[in-house]
């Protein structure tokens, strides 16, 4: 198996400029468009993406074989990869939620239509039409909304908001000023069955944001007196991306011991010199209440409401996203395409301010105010879609 | 094929335009100036496409700039 190392070698060694001006066409990814992959993520991310497949041919041919990553790819007539895209297994425990990004275009196709090809080819051939995909999440960033308005129209819906996500040095040259926001946007394509335990805490919130899409839940709501059992130990998967400075928690099951292990995790995040944490809380068990009572006092602010994040199986639970900032943050300008899009952002913001004026928690102030009313999308010509940059695991 | 305005305007609402925005464009001003962004134009262009088995190059669509433009295009074209 060829290594990573290796793999960057051989495509330093046979990097070529493409020539601009064909016409593109999009289509499934192929085992022998591989080494094309490969050098676009190499033009755009040099050697620093912190996953291997894009760069080792046999990995990304073996991920589509297996189907972990369904890559699809914009060509010429010359047989050049000039775009691609994907929906591929991410964060989420459930193996049935695809993300969908990694869209990028090498920069002789920057500024033609080579992204709306793409994005086309995805809403004809594989929008809610991929075997073994349950559900679909995008991060469209809010620095501007054309990210945003493709999903939408593809029936993904606004359900939080990864206020901060970002670093401005992943947007140089875009004239953005502070970290940047994501909106989260969900589709679910096969909703199932599953118990939803409320989380008193942040009930409003989940509550205005579960009738967007047609779920079947068995309602609970989780009593606050409800503790996990004596003993139990928190069942917990963290990922620290450090070019963004985020810790991500996944708590599959928040034990007895949820408390000290978060605290343990804040600390450890704080010494990394980290800005966020984020926690997405299984929503699943009986004692939701407890747990989300112990993220609140250590104060985490809602964030969003994700269907199907945790289920192994597809159908939930469902998770709740929660997140502190771990010193002041600068936002950078947040601008939404819906009038849903702007209630998430209202809410997110809402509750940070609460965590601010209980707990004393980091706040992060727009560098500009943040409008109430959705934008309508700026007239502009053509132009790629910046991708929200990955960040590597420390 | 001879193509009406309103049908053009028809297939901008196709696109995902919003049909007041569709209906209130001037057919004589280029689109992009007013209001159609970069995601409604190729949408708009892959649509005519499909519909008419027309072929537009990036070069050829983005010297389309009006509604007019289009409609003469498809007169010629398809």
């Amino acid at each position: 198996m060829t290594t990573r190392a290796e793999a960057l070698a051989a495509i330093k060694k046979n990097y070529a400029e493409l020539t601009p001006g064909q016409k593109v066409t999009a289509r499934r990814f192929e085992p022998a468009d591989a080494p094309g992959v490969a050098r676009l993520f190499y033009q755009v991310y040099g050697d620093d993406y912190p996953v291997d497949e894009p760069y080792v041919p046999e990995l990304l041919i073996e991920a589509n074989k297996t189907g972990r990553i369904r890559t699809f790819i914009v060509t010429v007539a010359d047989g050049s990869v000039v775009g691609q895209a994907a929906f591929y297994q991410s964060s989420p425990p459930n193996k049935r939620f695809y993300e969908y990004g990694q869209m990028l275009v090498d920069k002789a196709y920057r500024g033609t239509f080579a992204v709306a090809r793409l994005h086309q080819f995805a809403v004809k051939n594989m929008f809610g039409q991929l075997e073994g995909v349950d559900a679909e999440f995008g991060e469209a960033v809010c620095h501007h909304t054309t990210t945003q308005k493709m999903s939408r129209g593809v029936k993904y819906i606004e359900c939080g908001l990864e206020l901060g996500l970002m670093p401005q040095t992943a947007y140089a040259g875009e004239g953005v000023t502070g970290r940047v926001s994501c909106l989260l946007q969900v589709r679910v394509n096969a909703p199932g069955q599953g118990v939803l335990q409320m989380p008193v805490c942040w009930r409003k919130q989940v509550q205005a944001l579960l009738p967007r899409w047609p779920l079947e839940r068995d309602e609970h709501f989780s009593d606050p007196a409800c503790r996990p059992p004596d003993g139990s130990a928190t069942e917990m998967a963290t990922q620290h991306f450090a070019f963004a400075g985020v810790t991500r928690l996944n708590v599959s099951a928040a034990g007895e011991d949820f408390a000290d292990r978060l605290k343990a995790e804040l600390a450890g995040a704080k010494a990394r010199g980290h800005a966020l944490v984020q926690t997405y809380l299984n929503l699943g068990a009986p004692w939701t209440s407890n747990a989300a009572e112990v993220l609140r006092q250590a104060g985490f602010f809602f964030a969003g409401f994700v269907p199907l994040w945790f289920g192994p199986e597809g159908s939930g639970p469902d998770a709740l996203l929660a997140q502190r900032f771990l010193s002041p943050q600068v936002l950078a300008d947040i601008k939404t395409q819906s009038e849903e899009g702007a209630a998430v952002v209202a809410m997110v913001l809402a509750d940070m301010a609460r965590a601010g004026r209980e707990f004393g928690s980091p706040q992060a102030a727009p560098a500009v105010p943040v409008p109430t009313e959705p934008l309508q999308p700026e007239p502009v010509l053509p132009e790629t879609v910046q991708p929200k940059t990955a960040a590597p695991a420390e | 094929m001879t193509m009406s305005i309103d049908n053009l305007r028809g297939l901008l609402e196709e696109a995902g335009v919003r049909p007041e925005l569709a209906k209130s464009l001037d057919p004589a001003a280029p689109m992009l100036r007013q209001g159609i962004d970069s995601i409604d134009f190729p949408t708009f262009c892959a649509l005519l496409e499909e519909r008419f088995g027309v072929s537009l190059d990036d070069a050829t669509a983005l010297s389309l700039r009006t509604l007019n433009d289009f409609a003469r295009f498809l007169k010629e074209n398809a």
